[in-house]
C-alpha cells in the first residue's frame, strides 16, 4: 500500500512536470517572443532607388519602411497610430505633432524636431521631384516649423488638405537623417534613416541585406515585439514567379508573393502559411464619355454595366482569384463606403437589352442594336495582363446587342490610347492607388481630360466634384461624410462600375506577417508563427 | 593576307554601325511611352512631361540618335531611366556573369557533344546498327528542338524542387551554375553531336583511315590520333558560332534561374521601357557576337590558306 505522503509527492511531481514549460524563462506561454535570426524575401523586381522620397515603386517603399521611420503609421484596422510622433493635432491647414525624444539615426544623431522638419522640407521641395509629395502636402505648398525644446513640428499648408496626416504615414514621408540630406546623391544607394534596419549589403539587381539595429526602441504602436522581429532580412530579386515558387518550396525563400498558375502547388504545401493581400483600389469599368461616344449617354452606360457579371469577369481575368466588389475602393481605404451594393447596376443581360430598347435602340436584322440607323458600336480596350478579361467584356456586350470591337494591346500602348488618342469606349481600368485615401481617384474621374489631365473617361460629375472638394478640405468626422457621399454619386451616375479587387497571395515559411499595401510587407509584423 | 584582314576590319565596322542603328531603333519600336510607364498611371501630365524632358525623349529622333551614337562610341550608354545607375556600370557588373554562364555551357557542349557524336559515328558507320542511328537521330532532333525555357523549367522542377540536389536559382552557391548551364547547352549539344557524327562518318570513309585499319592500327590510336583532330576542326569552328548562340539563350535561361547576368537586365529593361539599358545590353551582346564571328573567320583564314573566307 502506498502511503498518503508518497501520493502527495507523486502528484506534486506530475504537477511540476506539467508546469515546467510555463515556468521556464523565455517560453512561448509566458509571452516572450521567439527570435527570427534571418529571413529571405523574394522581390518581384529591382528597387529603383533607396531614396525614400524619390522612389516610385512598391519595392522602394519596402526598403523605405524598413530603413526609415515616419511620424505616424497605419495599423491593420486602417487607423493612424503613433510612431515618431506620440500625439498630434490636425486642422484642415495645419498639423502639430509632438515627437518622442529617444529616437536616433543609425549614425547616432538624435531625431529632433529640426531633423524631422528638414526631412519634410526636402520631401516637398520641387527640386527633390518626389513623385508622391503632393499626396501628403496637397498642391498649394506648405511651411514647416520646428520647436526642439517642446519637441514639436508644425506643418502649415497654404491650401486645406485633409490627407495630411494619412500622407505622413505613407512610406514616402520617411524621415531622412541629416547625413542623408547633406549627401543626397548617396541617398539612392545607402540608408540614412532612424529605422529598425540599416542596409548592410547591396548587390545591385541580385540581393539586398538589411540588419536590425540593436538599439532600436521606437517602433510604431502596432508593431510586434521588437525582439521577435528578424535580425537580418535579405531581399532577393526573383522576377520570375515560377522561380519564386520553386525557391519557396525548396527553402531558398522564406517569404514570397505568388500568383498565376504556380499558386496551386504552393497553396497545397502545408509548411507555408498564406497571407492574402488586397489592393487599395480595384479593377473598374470605365466608359468613355467624350462627346459623340456611346458612353456619354447614362442609359447606355447603365445597360452596359448590367451586361457584365463581376464573377464572370473575375474568372476570365483572374481565374477566380480576385474578389468581386461593389465599390471602387476596398475596405482598407479611409472613409470606405460600405453601402454601395444597391448603387451598382445588377447583372441582368435581358434587362440590359430591354433598357437599351427603351432608350430608343432598336434591333436590326442581325440582332445588333441601332438608333437612327447608327449601330451601337463600342471599342473594348484591354491589355494582356488582364488575361481573358477583355474578351469576356467583348462577349458580354455582344450578347446584349452591342456591336463590340475588341482591342487588346500591350500596356505601354494602352496608356498611349488612354492619355493620347482616346479611341476607346469601354475598359477595365487597373486602379492602383499608392495610399488608402479616397482622394486618390479624383484625378481619374474629374478635372482636365487628356492630354492636359488624367480624366481619361471625360467624366463631368458636379456632385462628385463638390463632395470631393469638401472631403479634401474637411478634417474630423465630417471628412468621411463627404468622401462616402463622393463614392455614392460616382456609382449612382454609372461613371465608375467596380468589378474586382486584386488579391495577391503571399506565403511565409513558418512566419506570419501583415501587408501594409498590396505588395509591401510591414517590416514590423514579421515574426514566427505561434 | 593583309588585304584579307583589312577587308574583315572594314566589314566589321559596317556591321557595328548597323548594330548601333538597329539597337537604337529597336527600343523605339516597343509600343508605349517610357515616361508614362515610369511616372505611373496616376501621374499628372506635367509630371510625365517633366520625366520626358529629363530623359531627352522630347527631342527629335535624329537628335536622340546622334547623342546616343556619340556616347556609345565612348562606351557611355547613359544612365538607367529607372535606377539612374550608369548603364556601363550595370554591364560591367553583369557581363562577367553572362560570359561565365556561356563559357561553362560551351565547355559542356564541347566535352559532351564531340565524344557523343564520334561514338555515334563509329557505331553506325557504313550503315551498321540502323536502330541506334534512328534512335540517335530522334534524340538529337528532339534535343535540338527543345526550347531553352522548357528545358529550364523542367530541370529546375526535377533537380531543384523535387530532388533538391541543386540550387533553384541565384548565383550565390557554387553549384548554382549547373542547371542554367545545362539548360542552355542541351540544344547545342544535340546539334553539335549530329554534326560531329556526320563529320566522323566522312573521316572514317577516307582512304587514310582505311589504310590505317588495314595496318591493324589499334582502335584507340585510330580514333584519337587520326579521326579526332579532323573532326575537332569542324567542331571548334561551329563551337565559336555556338558560343554566340549561347549568349542569346542566356537571356531566357537567366530569367528562369534568376542568374544576375545581362539576360535578366534586358528583360527587366524591356518591362520598364528602360531604353538606355536595353540599348546598351543589346549593343554589348551584338558586339560580342560580331567579334566572335569575325575572330572565327580570321582564324579559319589563317589556319586554312585555301579557305574561301580569305577571298570572300
Amino acid at each position: 500500500m502506498v502511503r498518503p505522503d508518497r501520493w502527495l509527492a507523486l502528484a506534486t511531481a506530475v504537477l511540476l512536470a506539467a508546469l515546467v514549460p510555463f515556468l521556464s524563462p523565455g517560453s512561448q506561454a509566458m509571452g516572450a517572443a521567439q527570435t527570427v535570426e534571418r529571413v529571405t524575401t523574394g522581390l518581384a523586381g529591382d528597387v529603383d532607388t533607396f531614396d525614400p522620397h524619390r522612389t516610385r515603386t512598391t519595392i522602394g517603399y519596402q526598403f523605405a519602411m524598413s530603413m526609415y521611420d515616419r511620424l505616424v503609421s497605419v495599423d491593420a484596422n486602417s487607423k493612424i497610430v503613433p510612431y515618431l510622433a506620440t500625439s498630434w493635432q490636425v486642422t484642415p491647414t495645419t498639423a502639430t505633432l509632438t515627437l518622442r525624444n529617444d529616437a536616433t539615426c543609425s549614425d547616432g544623431t538624435k531625431v529632433t524636431a529640426s531633423v524631422v522638419a528638414g526631412s519634410l522640407r526636402r520631401l516637398g521641395a520641387p527640386d527633390t521631384r518626389a513623385p508622391y509629395a503632393v499626396r501628403t502636402f496637397g498642391v498649394g505648398g506648405f511651411t514647416v516649423a520646428a520647436d526642439d525644446t517642446a519637441g514639436t513640428v508644425t506643418i502649415t499648408l497654404n491650401r486645406p488638405f485633409s490627407d495630411l496626416l494619412l500622407g505622413l504615414a505613407m512610406p514616402w514621408a520617411a524621415i531622412v537623417c541629416p547625413a542623408g540630406l547633406r549627401d543626397q546623391d548617396a541617398l539612392g544607394a545607402k540608408s540614412f534613416g532612424s529605422g529598425l534596419y540599416v542596409l548592410d549589403q547591396s548587390i545591385r539587381a541580385s540581393s539586398y541585406t538589411l540588419v536590425a539595429r540593436s538599439d532600436y526602441r521606437w517602433a510604431p504602436k502596432d508593431a510586434a515585439a521588437l525582439d521577435a522581429l528578424p535580425k537580418r532580412v535579405t531581399y532577393r530579386l526573383v522576377s520570375n514567379t515560377t522561380t519564386a515558387a520553386n525557391l519557396l518550396l525548396a527553402g531558398g525563400l522564406d517569404i514570397a508573393g505568388i500568383s498565376g498558375r504556380d499558386l496551386d502547388r504552393v497553396i497545397t504545401n502545408k509548411t507555408l502559411a498564406r497571407t492574402e493581400s488586397v489592393s487599395f483600389g480595384t479593377d473598374y469599368l470605365l466608359f468613355n464619355q467624350a462627346e459623340g461616344r456611346p458612353g456619354a449617354d447614362r442609359a447606355v452606360r447603365t445597360a452596359m454595366a448590367m451586361a457584365i457579371d463581376r464573377e464572370g469577369y473575375n474568372k476570365a481575368a483572374y481565374a477566380g482569384q480576385a474578389k468581386p466588389v461593389t465599390n471602387f475602393f476596398t475596405s482598407k481605404v479611409d472613409c470606405f463606403n460600405r453601402a454601395t451594393k444597391d448603387l451598382v447596376p445588377r447583372y441582368d443581360p435581358n434587362e440590359a437589352r430591354a433598357a437599351l430598347q427603351r432608350a430608343g435602340w432598336t434591333a436590326a436584322a442581325d440582332g445588333k442594336l441601332a438608333k437612327d440607323g447608327k449601330p451601337l458600336t463600342v471599342k473594348v480596350l484591354g491589355y494582356p495582363a488582364q488575361n481573358a478579361g477583355p474578351e469576356y467584356l467583348f462577349e458580354a456586350l455582344q450578347k446584349v446587342g452591342v456591336a463590340a470591337q475588341l482591342q487588346v494591346v500591350e500596356f505601354g500602348t494602352l496608356t498611349t490610347i488612354y492619355f493620347g488618342s482616346g479611341d476607346w469606349d469601354v475598359t477595365s481600368f487597373p486602379f492602383g492607388p499608392p495610399m488608402p485615401s479616397p482622394n486618390t481617384i479624383t484625378a481619374f474621374v474629374s478635372g482636365p481630360t487628356p492630354p492636359n489631365g488624367t480624366n481619361l473617361a471625360h467624366i463631368r460629375n458636379e456632385e462628385y466634384n463638390t463632395a470631393a472638394e469638401a472631403g479634401r478640405t474637411t478634417t474630423g468626422v465630417g471628412r468621411c461624410v463627404h468622401w462616402v457621399q463622393s463614392q455614392a454619386v460616382l456609382l449612382r451616375n454609372v461613371d465608375v462600375v467596380p468589378l474586382v479587387a486584386r488579391v495577391t497571395q503571399w506565403f511565409g515559411r513558418g512566419l506570419e506577417f501583415r501587408m501594409f499595401a498590396e505588395s509591401v510587407i510591414d517590416p514590423f509584423s514579421i515574426k514566427k508563427r505561434p | 593576307m593583309r588585304g584579307f584582314l583589312l577587308r574583315r576590319a572594314g566589314s566589321l565596322g559596317i556591321v557595328l554601325a548597323a548594330l548601333l542603328f538597329a539597337s537604337f531603333l529597336i527600343v523605339r519600336l516597343i509600343p508605349g511611352d517610357p515616361a508614362r510607364t515610369i511616372a505611373g498611371l496616376d501621374a499628372s501630365q506635367e509630371d510625365v512631361q517633366r520625366i520626358r524632358v529629363a530623359l531627352g525623349l522630347d527631342k527629335p529622333l535624329l537628335v536622340q540618335f546622334a547623342t546616343y551614337a556619340r556616347r556609345a562610341v565612348r562606351l557611355d550608354f547613359g544612365r538607367s531611366f529607372v535606377t539612374n545607375e550608369p548603364v556601363t556600370t550595370l554591364i560591367g557588373d553583369r557581363l562577367p556573369k553572362t560570359v561565365q554562364l556561356a563559357a561553362v555551357a560551351l565547355l559542356l557542349v564541347m566535352v559532351l557533344s564531340v565524344p557523343l557524336g564520334m561514338a555515334a559515328g563509329a557505331f553506325t558507320r557504313e550503315g551498321r546498327h540502323r536502330r541506334a542511328e534512328v534512335m540517335f537521330a530522334a534524340v538529337t532532333s528532339a534535343g535540338g528542338a527543345l526550347p531553352e525555357f522548357l528545358a529550364s523549367t523542367f530541370l529546375a522542377f526535377v533537380f531543384a524542387v523535387w530532388l533538391q540536389w541543386l540550387p533553384v536559382a541565384g548565383s550565390d552557391e557554387r553549384l548554382a551554375i549547373v542547371l542554367p548551364a545545362v539548360a542552355i547547352s542541351l540544344r547545342p549539344i544535340a546539334v553539335l553531336a549530329r554534326i560531329v557524327r556526320v563529320e566522323t562518318l566522312n573521316v572514317l570513309a577516307q582512304d587514310y583511315i582505311r589504310t590505317a585499319r588495314s595496318k591493324r592500327l589499334p582502335a584507340r590510336l585510330l580514333y584519337l590520333r587520326h579521326t579526332l583532330p579532323n573532326v575537332l576542326t569542324a567542331a571548334l569552328t561551329i563551337g565559336g558560332l555556338l558560343f554566340t548562340g549561347l549568349l542569346g539563350g542566356a537571356v531566357i535561361v537567366e530569367n528562369v534561374f534568376a542568374w544576375p547576368g545581362l539576360g535578366t537586365a534586358v528583360v527587366q529593361g524591356v518591362l520598364s521601357r528602360d531604353y538606355p539599358v536595353i540599348q546598351g545590353v543589346i549593343l554589348m551582346l551584338g558586339i560580342a557576337v560580331v567579334l566572335v564571328n569575325t575572330l572565327v573567320d580570321v582564324l579559319l583564314g589563317l589556319v586554312d590558306p585555301r579557305s574561301v573566307i580569305r577571298t570572300a
